[in-house]
């Protein structure tokens, strides 16, 4: 039994169903294959049937044409589709959290414009969310601002149309909608990463790149929104658990050491234990999340769940490999990929304890 | 990428720990003397040579899961690395082969999968060594120590592992029950070869393959035998080279072996040789020896690994801001990084009591070799045909062989345990660091070129290959805790 769907009702169940057949078909023949990214291809193909299946307009407003969903379908559509491959499902989560900061930020107009037809767009989701980077400077321009400096490993940059890029006005972060092919703005190769290569990154150099004054996005709301999406962030690393487990499981019963399945080792029972323990946990902690977020209730404790979830399921998917022996470790069986992609979305939103230090400091503030 | 300053930063100096032997040095200043030496001239290796090659041939096989680090292994034979350990009148460097463990410790520090590739070198020469067929380990050492000044490297490989065969030909007592493919067959003059060995640590790289293999599979311990195989053999062939997360630099393969023969000469070792018969349980000696040697290796190797991945998140931390400080000003940051130094240091001090262990318990006399001895005059008499006469004689295997013997239950013991707890502590913390490194640096971290994300994929490894962590556990509790426990079944 699907492990969430004790956790949702019934109307949700479509989405799991979605997200199913999307990853049997779209996912599933090539994930190992195109894991080497970028020196094999990007999936342009699950890209395009991604849009036609509309993944991308599942949290976007019925306003805007989307299917106004909340956190916990995203929960629901991320976990099934990073049981297959965490780095689609990444890329699939990225772009909900930028669509929503877009949303959130920019005026109508602009969204209207700019997610007519959503794909992926580029969004510092490794940067802290209570402290983005300053390294680009934006300066008053025109009536507009131009854009100077560096900026290190923006996700999505090498296959989206779109940049969110962060930068300092007047010692303060703010966000910048930027469009890739701006004058002045030059892209490095996607940079050779840990995990979740099909959710690729690239730094930025920016040369007095030119943009509108509407092209400010408000980010004074995005710790918060960022903090709402601690539940699906927590889905991703509940999808690559599952998949671990299952391999680490059915492996298990198969292989034979010391006379006897070596699920019958305790040692291996115990490292499986431990992950159908910290499944249950997970999927309680990221529905419940995605839940209270949907509802509007205590965001930053949202943020939680995913801080929890993504650290633990690296240590179990580390086991994951552990159950599979030399198997465990070599390319064909996908379990190592599973140990580099949990470890890939643990560094989202920046260093661990920086994370657990802020949260701190948000529930401080509320005393 | 920020630069440490190597040459006059060194966190994990000689003088900085190792303190046991230091004080050792009152009683043995040779052996001290020696294995700091052999670390500075493997520190300069590392940091002039390998260091500025280390990314880069792990981003080549990422381009390509099929290359082979062939520049590597020419880098290694022409700072002749692949004859380091071997005794200078055996014609090598003569760094002590007793004390190889703060050498590991230095390569790995600079690259993991470089140590990996010498690993699986050693680990065919620490196997062939302990059959003490000294007529075929001079003949091996010799072309060893030749190729290097030709530059044509000659690497060994030893073949272990079977496909339904890994924890279960790891430990003597899995044996019994282990599902063996491969068997030997005893024909006129020689022997032939049938099966087929997975995961062989430079298979793809080595000229000579030690192979281990029984006669009986009903009646493995009674009937294992060593063979040395050469890459072109007759029957012998290359398989598949596995596409690995981590340690691309040592390739690990498949040998496919079908009606392969090897001549009565290059019959290593065999319970029906005349020596076989002197000595029975010959082989599960060899076995345990081997282990007791590379487990406590694969725990300076692991320590190297924990070391080099905390080396880079302290230059990250020193150079990179957070809230208008530098990472390494935040007292959080300091916790972290003295709890990733004490896992290195931790696991340092656990590697050394199993070097000490050996040289005391494992009756092999690595640390015996007279000062005298050890030089090149000595090397060219030994070269002369009176002197291999002696030393190819069956007296001398069999006084080497009777040493070996002469080590107590207890003694063999405390090689085991020390050994896995070595293994163990040193890949624990290998892993640990490594979770702990990418954890600080958030993107840094994962991104290749920064180097981190390499060490935490080249560390899962050592968890799992020498028998996996969760066996050597096994292994430390039956030799430690389970001899007080009569009755007490384990495996």
């Amino acid at each position: 039994m699907e492990i969430l769907a004790k956790y949702c009702q019934d109307d949700l169940k479509c989405f799991y169903d979605l997200a199913e057949r999307f990853a049997n078909k779209e996912l599933e023949p090539k994930a190992l294959e195109l894991d080497h990214y970028p020196y094999s291809e990007f999936n342009r193909a699950a890209l395009a049937a991604a849009g036609e299946v509309e993944l991308f307009k599942l949290t976007l407003p019925e306003s805007l044409g989307g299917s106004g969903q909340g956190m916990a379908a995203l929960s629901i559509v991320l976990s099934r589709l990073a049981q297959t491959d965490a780095s689609f499902a990444a890329l699939v989560f990225i772009s909900a959290l930028a669509q929503a900061a877009l949303v959130k930020g920019a005026k109508k107009e602009l969204a209207e414009k700019y997610l007519k037809t959503p794909g992926p767009i580029g969004f510092p989701a490794y940067a802290s969310p209570t402290g983005l980077p300053l390294e680009v400077k934006a300066d008053q321009k025109s009536g507009g601002y131009s854009l100077t400096g560096k900026f290190s490993y923006l996700a999505l940059a090498p296959v989206g149309n779109l940049l969110i890029i962060p930068a300092e006005v007047s010692g303060q972060a703010s966000l910048f909608l930027v469009d890739k092919n701006a004058p002045h703005l030059k892209l490095s190769e996607p940079v050779l990463s840990l995990g979740l290569r099909q959710c690729p990154a690239a730094d930025l150099e920016l040369n007095g790149v030119s943009c509108g004054p509407e092209n400010l996005l408000d980010c004074e709301v995005y710790a918060e929104l960022a903090a709402g999406f601690g539940g699906p962030w927590a889905a991703l690393s509940l999808g690559v658990l599952v998949g671990s487990y299952h391999a680490a499981k059915a492996f298990a019963k198969e292989r034979y050491q010391g006379g006897k399945q070596i699920i019958e080792h305790d040692q291996v029972r115990l490292m499986l234990a431990n992950m159908a323990v910290l499944i249950e946990v997970s999927a309680a902690a990221c529905m419940s999340a995605s839940r209270a977020a949907d509802e509007g209730r205590d965001l930053p404790g949202c943020f939680a769940a995913g801080i929890f979830v993504t650290d633990a399921v690296t240590r179990a998917a580390t086991d994951g490999v552990q159950c599979l022996g030399g198997y465990g470790y070599i390319a064909d069986y996908g379990q190592e990929k599973r140990m580099r992609d949990a470890k890939q979305i643990q560094a989202l939103f920046g260093p661990s304890p920086v994370k657990r230090l802020e949260f701190f400091s948000s529930r401080l503030l509320e005393d | 990428m920020n630069q440490i300053d190597f040459e006059n930063e060194n966190l994990f100096a000689f003088d900085e720990g190792f303190f046991s032997m230091m004080y050792l040095a009152g009683f043995n200043k040779r052996l001290v003397r020696e294995a700091r030496k052999a670390v500075a001239v493997n520190r300069e290796f590392c940091l002039k040579h390998l260091k500025p090659l280390a990314l880069e041939v792990d981003r080549k096989y990422e381009q390509d899961p099929n290359y082979l680090p062939w520049e590597m292994v020419r880098l290694a034979a022409k700072h002749r690395r692949l004859s380091s350990y071997i005794p200078k009148y055996l014609g090598g460097c003569g760094e002590p082969m007793a004390m190889i463990g703060p050498v590991m410790e230095e390569q790995a520090a600079t690259d993991t999968a470089f140590v990996g590739l010498l690993g699986g070198h050693g680990l065919g020469l620490a196997a062939l060594m302990m059959t003490f067929n000294l007529k075929v380990v001079d003949q091996v050492i010799g072309e060893i120590v030749n190729g290097e000044k030709t530059m044509n490297p000659v690497m060994l490989s030893c073949a272990i592992t079977e496909p339904t065969a890994g924890s279960d030909v790891e430990e003597e007592e899995l044996y019994p029950k282990a599902r063996l493919m491969c068997s030997a067959k005893r024909v006129a003059g020689g022997a032939l070869l049938n099966g087929r060995k997975v995961f062989i640590s430079t298979g793809h790289v080595a000229k000579y393959h030690v192979v281990l293999m029984p006669f009986d599979q009903k009646r493995p311990l009674e009937t294992f035998a060593g063979f040395l195989v050469p890459s072109d053999a007759q029957g012998f062939a290359l398989g598949r080279m596995e596409h690995k997360m981590g340690q691309r630099a040592g390739p690990a393969s498949e040998l496919i072996f079908e009606d392969c023969f090897v001549p009565e000469e290059h019959i290593i070792m065999a319970i029906d040789d005349k020596f076989g018969r002197i000595f029975p349980g010959q082989y599960p000696r060899l076995l345990k020896g081997v282990l007791g040697i590379t487990r406590a290796a694969v725990g300076a190797w692991s320590t190297g690994t924990a070391r080099g991945v905390t080396e880079l998140a302290i230059d990250f931390a020193k150079t990179h801001k957070l809230k208008g400080k530098t990472m390494i000003s935040h007292q959080f940051v300091q916790a972290h990084l003295t709890n990733m130094v004490m896992n290195v240091l931790m696991a340092r001090a656990v590697y050394m009591e199993s070097y000490f262990s050996n040289m005391i318990n494992l009756k092999m006399g690595l640390d015996k070799i007279p000062a005298f001895l050890d030089n090149q005059l000595v090397a060219w008499l030994l070269s002369t045909k009176p002197y291999k006469k002696i030393l190819h004689s069956d007296f001398v295997r069999k006084l080497f062989l009777q040493n070996l013997s002469s080590a107590t239950k207890a003694q063999d013991r405390r090689v085991q345990y020390a050994a896995s707890m070595a293994k163990v502590v040193g890949s624990d913390m290998a892993m640990e660091n490594c979770h702990l490194a990418l954890e600080l640096c958030g993107e840094a971290g994962v991104r290749h070129d920064r180097g981190m994300e390499k060490f935490f994929r080249d560390a899962k490894l050592l968890q799992i290959f020498e028998g996996t962590n969760q066996l050597n556990r096994l292994n430390f509790f039956h030799n430690y805790v389970g001899r007080y426990v009569p009755g007490v079944e384990v495996y």
